[in-house]
């Protein structure tokens, strides 16, 4: 699956007094890279033109800053870049070196080999090699895609550990034009200041001090100081549009692709011919699926106004290609002609991508699916896959808001939520030992919901050489060789794979003097854990969210008795549950597990708790059964 | 002319042990072969979701206004089997674009879609319109070209031709025969006239199916020339399939490579390009950016001074200038082989690995080293050929000085590289000297081992609870690895890493030593209490004594195995743990002691235990003395993992009296 690259005003490389020495100490505590000032100012002509410029001074205190040193510009067709000057300083405060043209490469941007976009970056590296050194730099822009006005948020996930002395943005507006926006973390309110025909709204950051991000916490994105700004009306190309509500965005992202959805009569026959048999809505829509899936190919092409225009049906039809727009619409178009009402759907893919701002409109997506309402349910469709299983969604673009485009604008409205139980593992083992210590086992699981997207992948993405191979590094057994092997696909709403596996194992019991250990617990144990914080600043953010059920018994050679038996564990918490339990019934050890983990979010409090409940689950992990040679 | 002919001759002789003619089959752009339209999956690879029917590419030269260019013809067909492959129906090509007469051009853009829909053929064609030439960016134009309604079985077929502005460096790009897909025909022809002399080279594990060769009549421009005709056909080449512990695919694909020899221009010009390594070397050493670099080394005059002055031993001297070197140039992380302006170099403190490597050969000589720079091409980046002599083979230098007899290669990229030691990615056979009297191949042989040794010395309780500390110390091309490391994270992250990495350890204190310092081993030190490795039941207590120190899984899972394993350097891991037992207990089983030994003694593996009074002790040792084993040791290897591994599970029964 893959999504169209939505084009954000990047700023995350931010970069003045250029003397290292004055830097407050309690802002060094902890910091790679101090912020010493950083200005961005969003200067909006009119309704389809600003000035975007950045001035920064940053000093970077370590080699870990240097992230610091890179300028990254953005552009495309809509943007040209009008100058980027930048010298370095040492740690006195004395001028070192001035960029020059040839200092600054260009790269193209596009997203692979089977993508075809206008999108390149400016990129200039400031590197020195003594530490600390200052880095000032400024660059100016002029932007004519005005569906995006900037997000302004210096501290990203990707720079932990930098400090802010001074930091301002402002947004300059005409008076005819109304600014919109929110305001996340921010120690102060905007102020508004109105001159002239002019209204400027500012913000201010002082003295932000480095910060780390725990692990298991919530993105920077949500937690750090964040302005976010949209406009009320815009113009891109010969396109305007406005947006004060997901109903605004809806109606000018409906009518920017109104009229692309017309098929060839040659087409429309052969749908019709091809669904004659069906009764049902729901069995209609999946021989149009299956019809898609079979002739088509996702290529991605984002050139001009194209990275948000939906290529012709017709073309789609001609072509048998098109990205997520282009074979979303003709996805519609098909259904259509069956009478089948269907309604494209904005979202931001990605597993674990944050949410979007859902109580700020403004265009946040990067990608489009398809929503068909039936009688009963509602069928989700992604367009861009040939073997994604009809109406799924998974973790791409599942449990999260969306932009509904239907006739009457835009209406925002989640997708669905697989729950803990919809994404199980459950496995039935048997497993052999002989007298020498090696096995043979038989193991057959099955995968469902979100658990089964990494071995569907596999199934489908890769030769049975290299399913095999990958099988192999996933086993972390410790002798295995693999006699024979299957992974076979459900293709439901809710799909799984079964894998089966014969296995010849080495080293599995270990054999010492008259003793044979055993740990059961052999395919499915937990190592990592997290490390406790007594300290813990940020909400405990869990993700995990599926249910493991392993039932493995083992035959083990004659003449053995148990001389000890670990006893069964139960823990419940609110994070999740896990029991074991292990027993012996002649010369056979029946081991079950479960262990359930649920998605959610625990107050910082509630951190060290979570770490002993891993703790406990590690260490039930590695009960070891231990046999011995009967008196 | 005829020296030139003659000198082909013998490179094709050697290169190609046999010529043979075979009937090539008919294929001709835009016709179709119904059998591949009706084609559900390929006899020879039934795992294959696609095959490349016919591969064919065809090099001449010719003139353009007043340029020569190579002139590349290039025709593909082929069969997509199963969805996976759709990418196949988009051609993504990137053209070089230097400006003006310098650049790549592309023509001849076309292309059909045959799909076979309720046993008619379909034939669609490529549009104009879905034909993408990017912009320009920095020297790089992407091509994209779209085919239409590719689907499962579709039959593709393109053409294009691509013209290359002939240069030094330019030279015909490399014809592979096999790729991710089975290939059914590769086919590969070459017309070069003679005032061109190319250098052919085949490698790989594959046989050609035909070979000819034929002197023929060119022309290029008004000039009227002989020149040879050649012909490379190999039949039904399967997948390449990569495998684990191998340096680089394209040491083991098959394929040709060309490099000019020379060229001989009538009335004009006569030159000579690294025709074999005396060649080769003399061009290195009148290349501006290589040669020339060190002979202007007066900048660092001063520097060299201070290190004289300060240091007088000469060992003492060498550590000196690498430090030198690596204080005032920070290494950019990308290999390279030239240099444009070593002064620039040093003022700027950035560079990559020529311009690091070049600048220490130049300070050596400054200082009054006999240092040349020795040239190689890095694990990553295949092999060098010692037969011949291909520039674009190479990719790294490093230092030369010969001390007692003895190759000493010095590289001055990472600060924690020992006098001698060069990074992993370098350690790949040989390397070239360039040097002016004395050219000649160096065998690259690590100075240092991959060297871990642990020691724990624990106290156990009556609960089952272990106290005590454990020291890791590393060495060599493990101390390397650990310095980066913590050098990345810091005293922080490593030990939280650290407590990642044993979940189950109670770590009351860390401290790490030697973490920067160059000479010494570095060392990290624990107090620990672990709770893990002892199991209570009753009066008894059962111990795991290589903790998890021991090897739990064997990383050769593979059954067979084609290629060596290249670990490329020996390693060394020793683990010695003291158990003082809780009093009234006894030992009732422990381990026996076991010796292993690979053959010819290239490996060793010792296990120990010793109980004297209320303290045991387990040692064990791991030796792997060679950097590389042949694919025929594989199965001793893997035994001797398993018995390892078996080894290191087995526990310590303990009894209460």
């Amino acid at each position: 699956m893959r999504y169209l690259i939505l084009l954000l005003i990047n700023f995350q490389t931010i970069a003045q007094d250029f003397s290292a020495t004055t830097i407050p100490a309690e802002l060094k505590e902890k910091a790679h890279a101090v912020i010493r000032n950083h200005d961005t100012e969003f200067y909006v002509r009119d309704i389809g033109e600003a000035v975007m410029k950045v001035n920064a001074t940053i000093t970077i205190l370590d080699e870990k800053g240097k992230d610091h040193a890179n300028i990254v510009i953005f552009y495309n067709k809509f943007t040209k870049v009008n100058n980027i000057e930048a010298r370095i300083y040492d740690a006195n405060g004395k001028q070192i070196k001035k960029l020059k043209k040839d200092d600054i490469e260009s790269f193209s941007t596009s997203s692979g080999e089977n993508s075809i976009e206008d999108s390149y970056a400016k990129v200039a590296t400031l590197s020195h090699n003594l530490y600390p050194y200052t880095i000032d730099y400024s660059y100016q822009y002029t932007e004519r895609n005005m569906m995006f006005y900037p997000t302004w948020r210096l501290i990203t996930d990707r720079a932990e550990f930098t400090a802010i002395e001074k930091a301002s943005f402002r947004v300059s507006m005409p008076k005819e034009l109304d600014l919109r926006y929110k305001e996340q973390n921010m120690p102060a309110k905007v102020t508004i200041a109105t001159e002239d025909s002019r209204n400027t709204y500012s913000w201010r950051i002082n003295n932000l001090k480095a910060v780390e991000r725990e692990s298991n916490s919530p993105s920077f994105d949500e937690t750090m100081p964040t302005v976010y700004t949209a406009p009320t009306d815009f113009k891109i190309d010969d396109y305007k549009g406005n947006v004060n509500s997901w109903n605004d965005i809806g109606k000018f992202y409906g009518a920017l692709n109104a009229d692309r959805d017309k098929l060839p009569a040659e087409l429309t026959a052969k749908l019709k011919d091809l669904v004659k048999n069906e009764a049902d809505m729901s069995s209609k829509t999946k021989k149009i699926y299956e019809y898609l899936q079979a002739n088509t190919r996702y290529v991605s092409i984002q050139l001009g106004i194209g990275g948000w225009q939906s290529m012709k049906a017709t073309d789609v039809a001609s072509k048998g290609y098109g990205d997520c727009k282009a074979l979303t619409n003709f996805t519609k178009a098909m259904l259509k002609e069956l009478g089948i009402p269907s309604y494209m759907a904005l979202v931001r893919a990605g597993e674990g991508k944050s949410e979007i701002q859902a109580d700020f409109p403004s265009f946040q997506f990067n990608h489009v699916i398809l929503c068909v309402p039936m009688p009963k349910d509602t069928l989700w469709l992604e367009c861009t896959s040939q073997d994604n299983p009809f109406g799924y969604l998974g973790s791409f673009t599942g449990d999260r808001n969306v932009v509904l485009v239907t006739e009457n604008g835009g209406k925002l409205i989640r997708t669905p939520t697989y729950k803990h139980s919809d994404n199980q593992l459950l496995r039935n083992a048997t497993i052999e030992i002989k007298d020498n210590g090696e096995a043979v086992a038989d193991i057959k699981t099955e995968y469902t919901g979100l658990q089964q997207e990494i071995y569907a992948q596999v199934a489908n993405s890769l030769s049975s050489d290299d399913q095999k191979k990958w099988l192999y590094k996933n086993l972390s057994l410790p002798s295995v060789e693999i006699i024979s092997f299957s992974l076979n696909e459900k293709k439901e709403k809710l799909p799984s794979v079964e894998e089966k596996l014969n296995l010849h194992l080495r080293n599995i019991a270990n054999k010492s003097g008259t003793r044979l250990f055993i740990t059961p617990n052999i395919l499915n144990q937990h190592h990592k854990l997290p490390v406790a914080n007594a300290n813990r600043k940020t909400e405990l953010e869990l993700d995990g969210n599926y249910l493991d059920i392993d039932n493995i018994s083992f035959k083990v050679p004659k003449g053995y008795t148990a001389e000890y038996l670990p006893e069964p564990i139960k823990i419940e918490t609110k994070f999740g549950k896990y029991s074991a339990k292990v027993e012996m019934k002649d010369d056979m050890i029946i081991y079950n597990r479960e262990v359930s983990m649920f998605k959610g979010r625990h107050s910082a409090a509630m951190y060290n708790e979570w770490v002993d409940f891993r703790k406990k689950i590690v260490k039930a992990d590695k009960n070891q059964v231990v046999l011995v040679v009967k008196p | 002319m005829k020296k030139t002919v003659l000198l082909l001759w013998l490179v094709c002789c050697t290169n190609l042990l046999y010529a043979q003619k075979i009937a090539l089959p008919k294929i001709k752009f835009g016709e179709f072969n119904m059998a591949d339209l009706e084609m559900k999956s390929y006899e020879s690879d039934s795992t294959a979701d696609a095959i490349v029917l016919y591969d064919y590419g065809q090099t001449t030269f010719e003139a353009k206004g007043g340029m020569i260019y190579t002139h590349f013809v290039y025709h593909g067909r082929k069969k997509i089997l199963k969805k996976s492959a759709l990418d196949l129906g988009t051609i993504s090509m990137q053209l070089l674009k230097f400006g003006y007469e310098k650049d790549q051009l592309i023509s001849d853009i076309k292309g059909f879609t045959f799909n076979l829909e309720n046993g008619e053929v379909k034939k669609e064609k490529l549009n104009k319109e879905s034909i993408f030439l990017e912009k320009i960016v920095g020297d790089v134009q992407n091509v994209k070209i779209t085919l239409p309604n590719v689907k499962e079985g579709s039959v593709i077929d393109y053409t294009y031709t691509i013209d290359t502005p002939f240069s030094l460096s330019n030279n015909p790009s490399t014809w592979t025969f096999q790729g991710e897909r089975p290939v059914k025909w590769s086919v590969y022809e070459i017309s070069i006239p003679s005032y061109f002399t190319y250098r052919l080279l085949m490698s790989g594990y594959l046989q050609l199916s035909g070979n000819e060769v034929e002197p023929v009549n060119l022309s290029l421009g008004s000039y009227e020339t002989n020149g040879l005709f050649q012909r490379f056909i190999v039949k039904d080449a399967p997948a390449f399939r990569k495998e684990a512990f191998i340096t680089s695919a394209g040491d083991y694909i098959s394929k040709i490579d060309f490099e000019l020899a020379s060229v001989v221009w009538p009335n004009v010009l006569v030159k000579d390009f690294s025709l074999d390594y005396t060649a080769l070397n003399k061009t290195m050493l009148e290349n501006q950016s290589f040669g020339g670099q060190l002979k202007r080394t007066g900048f660092l005059e001063d520097a060299a001074k201070e290190i004289k002055s300060k240091h007088s031993d000469s060992t003492a001297r060498l550590k000196a200038a690498c430090e030198f070197v690596r204080k005032n140039v920070k290494w950019n992380e990308s290999y390279g082989l030239y240099a444009n302006n070593l002064k620039k170099v040093l003022e700027t403190h950035k560079g990559d690995a020529g311009d690091i490597n070049l600048l220490l050969v130049a300070l050596l000589r400054e200082i009054g080293f006999d240092a040349n720079p020795v040239i190689l091409s890095t694990r990553g980046h295949g092999k060098i050929h010692e037969q011949y002599a291909l520039m674009k083979r190479f990719n790294y230098v490093v230092a030369h000085i010969e001390r007692n007899g003895k190759d000493l290669l010095l590289d001055a990229t990472d600060e924690y590289l020992r006098l001698g030691m060069l990074p992993m990615d370098c350690l790949n056979g040989s390397g070239w000297l360039v040097h002016p009297t004395k050219g000649r191949f160096v065998t690259i042989i690590p100075v240092e081992k991959d060297v871990e040794f642990k020691k724990a010395s624990l106290v156990l309780d009556e609960e089952g609870e272990l106290k005590g500390s454990i020291l890791k110390s590393y060495a060599g091309y493990g101390a390397l690895s650990a310095k980066k490391e913590f050098k990345e994270k810091g005293y922080e992250k490593y030990l939280e890493e650290a407590r990642k990495d044993n979940a189950t350890w109670t770590i009351e204190k860390a401290d790490y030593v030697n973490t920067t310092e160059l000479e010494a081993p570095m060392e990290a030190q624990y107090q620990v209490t672990l709770s893990d490795y002892v199991t209570k039941a009753g009066n008894m207590l059962y111990l795991k004594p290589m903790l998890s120190e021991g090897q739990t899984e064997n990383l050769l899972k593979a059954k067979e195995r084609l290629y060596p394993i290249d670990f490329a350097f020996p390693i060394e891991e020793t683990f010695m743990a003291t158990y003082e037992l809780p009093k009234g207990y006894s030992v009732v089983e422990i381990p026996k002691n076991i010796s292993l030994n690979l053959p010819e003694s290239s490996g060793k593996f010792t296990y120990l235990v010793a109980i004297n009074d209320n303290k045991l002790t387990v040692t064990s040792r791991i030796q792997f003395r060679k950097s590389l084993y042949f694919a025929g040791e594989y199965p001793f290897l893997q035994e001797f993992f398993d018995k390892m591994i078996a080894k290191h599970n087995e526990q310590i029964v303990l009894k209460k009296n």
